[in-house]
């Protein structure tokens, strides 16, 4: 059964790039959230095996976001991918929980590899 | 470049944001898959005078204007500007045929999220240097796009300028031979970022 994914990033052309690199390695996605509030209603809902995450969102930082996925108990794994690049970010959000990060830009064969990595 | 500063702490400022643009020119490359050079690098000291123009575009294109403020422990705001005919080239480049040609709600939407995206890359990379250099927590925000002449995106600069009490600005063309676009790439940023070099100087 092909892995569920959840797309999060507030840019449209983003969403696309990623949603159609997953398609084409089988993953099916199920999802797609422009903001933090979306995500998380969205993630409660659909339950996805994979959310990638970008961590500047208009509303909420991506961090916030992994929190409360963890506290509501969701085994979703988080990859962020994010312009920001910082160590002290990138650390941040693996303590928070993510499973993995990619700083922007990246290939779809960057891509493909870290989550093809996680399952 | 700047006499507030020591030499010292000039060539340490001078070196961070060489670095930052390298890495931002870097990330363009990876985008549009052409070679980008930093073509020049301005630095400027704001209200030396009030008049000047912050882009030196031509003056009868319409201008794509990216801003994305920084947030964090220091504040400031950057912009990509960009022309027409860089944006078109640029669409030409990284989007499929069917959405060049369409008008549909959402294909005239990713036509500007491929140029928002292009200035969260670019600006992340510059914000990534400055924060790991000068140990700060800062961060660039969603970026906004306006489309405006050119008269009109130099009082949008000065506007924020004043707005940021901005103590520095500079601008560099990041010139991408191949595909032939030469897009400003303009930063104001204010006291703190310049107090933070000197403590770094001090250390």
């Amino acid at each position: 059964m092909s892995k569920k994914v959840l797309i999060v990033d507030d840019s449209n052309y983003m969403r696309t790039l990623i949603k159609d690199t997953l398609k084409e390695e089988g993953y099916e996605i199920v999802g797609e959230a422009p903001n933090g509030e979306t995500a998380i209603d969205l993630a409660m809902e659909l339950k996805p095996d994979l959310m990638t995450l970008d961590n500047i969102l208009p509303d909420m930082v991506g961090n916030d976001i992994i929190k409360i996925i963890k506290d509501e108990g969701l085994k979703t794994k988080v990859v962020v991918i994010s312009a920001v690049g910082q160590q002290s970010v990138v650390n941040e959000g693996m303590e928070y929980g993510a499973s993995d990060y990619i700083v922007k830009p990246f290939t779809p064969e960057d891509l493909v590899e870290v989550v093809n990595r996680l399952f | 470049m700047l006499d507030k500063l020591t030499i010292s702490q000039s060539e340490i400022a001078n070196d961070i944001i060489n670095r930052g643009l390298v890495e931002a020119a870097f990330s363009l490359e990876q985008i549009i898959q052409s070679e980008v050079n930093i073509e020049t690098i301005d630095f400027l000291l704001n209200n030396e005078n009030d008049t000047q123009l912050f882009t030196l575009k031509d003056s009868t294109s319409t201008h794509y204007l990216i801003e994305t403020v920084i947030k964090g422990e220091f504040k400031g705001v950057c912009y990509l500007v960009l022309s027409k005919d860089d944006v078109n080239k640029i669409h030409k480049k990284c989007l499929s045929a069917n959405i060049l040609e369409s008008n549909a709600p959402n294909d005239i939407m990713m036509k500007k999220a491929i140029l928002t995206e292009i200035d969260n890359m670019l600006s992340a990379a510059v914000i990534t240097e400055f924060a790991n250099r000068l140990n700060v927590n800062i961060y660039g925000d969603v970026p906004k796009l306006r489309v405006v002449e050119q008269n009109e995106a130099n009082q949008i600069i000065r506007k924020e300028a004043k707005e940021y009490n901005c103590l520095l600005h500079f601008n560099a063309v990041l010139h991408a031979k191949e595909l032939d676009i030469s897009p400003d790439f303009l930063w104001l940023l204010d006291d703190d970022f310049v107090n933070n070099i000197k403590k770094l100087a001090t250390n």
